[in-house]
């Protein structure tokens, strides 16, 4: 059985970004494999040792605040599941949670501009043989090259999509190291839609925003 | 000396743009800013001004202002739909203005883009100005709510007015920061529901003290009755309410006593219609004579358009892209229907200002509340069709009830053949009059 957790679930839900918790369970669910969602609210107490997969996503920069104040507390509890290979996936601002001056479970500095980052992503990493694709919309930035960070089972973007419905290739690198010791067959989940929906924006010309 | 070249040259552009059958809006008066960037600091403006803006209905809203105040009386000038930014009003006021410097109507009305608000009314003070809304709109391009509200709140001259909704916590936070202000909103009707229906909402929590908004009841996201179980942060009773909504006659009672025919009872034209009605009432017209001029007939059908084809409906429900609010209340429209029934889903273009691929906001639409056993179809049309499968799949929607098409040119026979039940096209505007186009192929 996977046990998945959308924390901050009513603050942090701009930009569609429950949609990645919907697209990891629905494939999980069709390889057989067990699977429950809890939502969890603002100020409810999270059990991080409880959960195999943890998912964060955009607020507002007043919502942000909030969060940062509230999972402060639990900083032990996420290096002590990180350690233990507990997944964390961290879509938008709320990567700025994990780096300096707040959780420091990574080392970026988070800074603030004038101007949004607003983009269209199209990206290689080291570890993946395919292209990461999404979007960008916010107004921090953090002081690393790459755009998206993984180390041990944590993945933290600013990308956008939802993430794991725009990259299907990504959700089933996910599903088939969470199913690593189950008999589900991670080869059951179907991929069709998304992935036809990747190739279209893939051949559609990414423009920068026109001035007004 | 500036104001009457910039009048001249502003009319002769017009004029051009006329001989030329050549239609852009917003033209003339950029052309005459860009030389003359203060023009309309030097313009005599009508003793009322009336301003509009918000993320849903400001258009439909300034329009049916206008209306009633020329119904009642009055000369007025208004922008056309969308002529929302400062070159666009500009282009305005160069249409209406005398060469002697002054608009001569009685009033005029303006729909203002919510973040140009601030430029406009740095020229042009309102005296009343309505928020109809502050929703998730155009993320690329407005950020978030919070942005929004942020902005619209610079945009507020010291002594105007505002009119804004009630029901809605997002534009209720205006008044911890303002005092002269009127509120419009709806009571509780057939469309509301007390239970949370588990969609993404934009505000949970008080925005003076943090604790959890509770609710009596919602009309759709976090728009609804709610109090803050701590503070004193609170919907109360809005000053101009709709306290009834009569589903067979589409009767709406303002304040229990002035009647008014809608001609839809879709949430926005609900809350476009009282919040005209409120500035329209401080202005001093009278309640009769409001309800008079507000009445069905002479107000254009937008949202929503109805046709029947061999016993079964065909409902065009207009939405916006990038906008799930307009979404949203599609689907709750489309959920109140309980007999077997299909939709259909597409746009063109994700949005007319930027090539942006951004379609995270098909995750804010609760598609899910569609998901039950009266749900016997789901049409994917248009270059994104397959990004709304997968949203359609990811809401729980068995796959085999799913038909992809390319577009929707000639859909008619498809949508006859090979689906069942009343057919609800929740689309965006560009995809209405392709939809309308295939429903009346149907032999």
């Amino acid at each position: 059985m996977i046990k998945i957790a959308n924390i901050y679930y009513d603050l942090l839900n701009l930009y569609g970004d429950t949609g990645n918790c919907k697209a990891l369970a629905y494939h999980l669910r069709e390889t057989g494999e067990e699977v429950t969602v809890d939502n969890i609210r603002f100020g409810d107490k999270i059990d991080f040792s409880d959960y195999n997969v943890i998912f964060i996503g955009s607020g507002t920069e007043n919502n942000l605040k909030l969060a940062l104040d509230d999972i402060l507390r639990y900083k032990n509890d996420i290096l002590e599941y990180k350690s233990n290979g507990g997944f964390l996936i961290a879509t938008g601002n709320s990567i700025e949670l994990f780096g300096k001056s707040a959780l420091e479970i990574f080392d970026y500095t988070v800074t603030y501009q004038n101007e949004r980052t607003v983009r269209d992503v199209c990206m290689k990493t080291s570890v993946f043989d395919f292209d990461i694709i999404g979007f960008e919309n916010h107004r921090g930035t953090i002081d690393r090259d790459e755009k998206i960070i993984l180390e041990d089972n944590f993945i933290l973007t600013y990308t956008i999509g939802p993430l794991l419905v725009r990259n299907p290739k990504l959700t089933d690198y996910i599903i088939r190291k969470l199913l690593e010791n189950s008999d589900s067959d991670p080869s059951k989940a179907d991929y069709t839609f998304e992935e036809k929906a990747y190739e279209t924006s893939q051949n559609t010309d990414l423009k920068n925003i026109t001035s007004e | 000396m500036k104001r009457f070249l910039g009048t001249l040259i502003g009319k002769m552009v017009f004029f051009a743009e006329k001989i030329m059958h050549y239609n852009a809006s917003s033209f003339p008066g950029e052309f005459v800013l860009k030389l003359f960037p203060d023009y309309l600091k030097t313009v005599k403006y009508p003793k009322l001004v009336i301003m509009v803006t918000g993320s849903c209905g400001k258009g439909s809203t300034t329009r049916i202002i206008a209306d009633a105040l020329r119904e009642n009386g009055m000369t007025v000038a208004h922008n056309l739909e969308g002529s929302n930014l400062l070159s666009g009003v500009a282009s305005t006021v160069i249409k209406n203005i005398k060469f002697s410097g002054k608009i001569p109507t009685d009033a005029l009305v303006l729909e203002t883009d919510e973040r140009y608000l601030k430029f406009i009314t740095k020229y042009i003070k309102p005296d009343y100005l309505v928020i109809n809304n502050i929703t998730r709109d155009q993320p690329p391009r407005q950020g978030d709510f919070d942005i929004v509200f942020g902005e619209i709140l610079k945009g507020i001259p010291e002594n105007t007015h505002i009119i804004v909704n009630g029901d809605d916590p997002v534009t209720k936070k205006f008044s911890l920061y303002k005092n002269d202000m009127t509120y419009f909103g709806i009571d509780e009707f057939f469309a509301s529901y007390e239970n949370d229906i588990n969609d993404v909402k934009d505000i949970n929590y008080c925005p003076k003290c943090s604790a959890r908004l509770d609710y009596k009841y919602r009309h759709y996201g976090s728009v609804g009755d709610f109090k803050c179980p701590n503070c004193d942060f609170a919907r109360n009773t809005p000053d101009f309410c709709i306290t009834s909504v009569d589903k067979d006659t589409n009767e709406i009672t303002v304040n229990n006593k002035s009647r008014i025919t809608a001609n839809e009872l879709i949430l926005f034209n609900l809350y476009n219609l009282v919040a005209a009605y409120s500035v329209l009432s401080l202005v001093g017209i009278a309640d009769d004579k409001i309800s008079s001029s507000l009445n069905a007939q002479h107000i254009q059908n937008k949202i929503y358009k109805e046709t029947v084809k061999k016993g079964r409906k065909y409902i065009a429900l207009n939405c916006k892209a990038e906008n799930n609010a307009t979404y949203n209340l599609a689907v709750i429209h489309t959920s109140l229907d309980k007999s077997p029934k299909t939709i259909v889903l597409g746009l063109r273009e994700i949005s007319r200002r930027y090539t942006f691929f951004d379609l995270s906001w098909l995750y804010d639409i609760n598609f899910e509340l569609l998901n039950d056993d009266n749900l016997k179809n789901v049409v994917c049309a248009g270059p994104y069709r397959y990004d709304f499968a997968t949203r359609i799949m990811l809401a729980g929607i068995p796959k085999d009830k799913i038909i992809i098409l390319d577009n929707l040119d000639h859909a008619g026979k498809v949508f006859d053949e090979q689906t069942q039940g009343n057919v609800y096209g929740i689309l965006n505007f560009d995809y209405i009059d392709p939809f309308i186009n295939s429903v009346n192929e149907i032999e």
